[in-house]
């Protein structure tokens, strides 16, 4: 078995925690999370299970032409990503004219098949364990706690900070004890 | 995101799904009848 090889025992009984940056989008009785790259919608309640939505890349679409694959899978870029906090400062400004409410930054619980990276992992099965609202981040000037009542269907702890997207991934990393 | 190269993968099974359990609408408690005034029989 090679080190890229999932065994068939689990390895951790406990879901891994990693960030990452999550649009707002409206949805049907309250905000919803939307990934920033790919536009998937996270379930409330229920876990987002991945699935391979990649083209591009010759190597790629090399692998696309198998059947369809388990995602994630290590020889393409698929599944659900999760960070180190360090990572997410660039993801947090909205490119201009994109139709977000905002974005929003969090940690999130991966578990299932999960490829561990240098910087982050990939996943099958995701839900967030908490989401933390920079002060600007409406991006139409509406108000944080609204904001943050709409996401209250996911009932993970919503963290409203004094802090602007810029220094949001710091302010957490304090608030949490982690390091960036 | 940029992430990096694949390193290893894991196979990660919780015993319980993380998942927070849906918060269904509790009951609104019955109104309860006021209470009958208690009558003193007149001595």
């Amino acid at each position: 078995m090679t080190a890229l090889d999932a065994g068939t025992a689990p390895d951790l009984a406990d879901a891994i925690e990693a960030w990452r940056v999550w649009r707002v989008v409206p949805g049907t009785g309250g905000h919803q999370l939307r990934s920033v790259v790919k536009p998937t919608l996270w379930p409330r309640d229920a876990p987002l299970v991945a699935e391979c939505l990649l083209g591009g890349s010759l190597r790629r679409r090399l692998w696309r032409r198998s059947p369809g694959h388990d995602s994630p899978s290590a020889p393409c870029d698929c599944g659900i990503y999760g960070a180190d906090l360090g990572l997410l400062g660039q993801y947090l400004t909205p490119p201009p004219m994109e139709p977000t409410l905002a974005r929003v930054l969090g940690r999130v619980l991966l578990w299932g098949t999960v490829v561990e990276c240098e910087r982050g992992y990939r996943a099958s099965h995701a839900y967030p364990a908490a989401i933390y609202v920079p002060s600007d981040a409406a991006c139409d000037g509406g108000r944080l706690e609204e904001l943050a009542c709409g996401l209250a269907g996911y009932g993970v702890p919503i963290e409203l900070l004094t802090e602007r997207c810029l220094e949001a991934p710091s302010a957490v990393a304090r608030l949490v004890g982690a390091n960036l | 995101m940029e992430i990096g190269k694949p390193k290893r993968i894991y196979r990660v099974e919780p015993l319980r799904e993380p998942v927070p359990a849906r918060r269904e609408a509790q009951p609104e408690p019955a109104p309860q009848a006021p209470a009958e005034p208690k009558t003193v029989p007149a001595r």
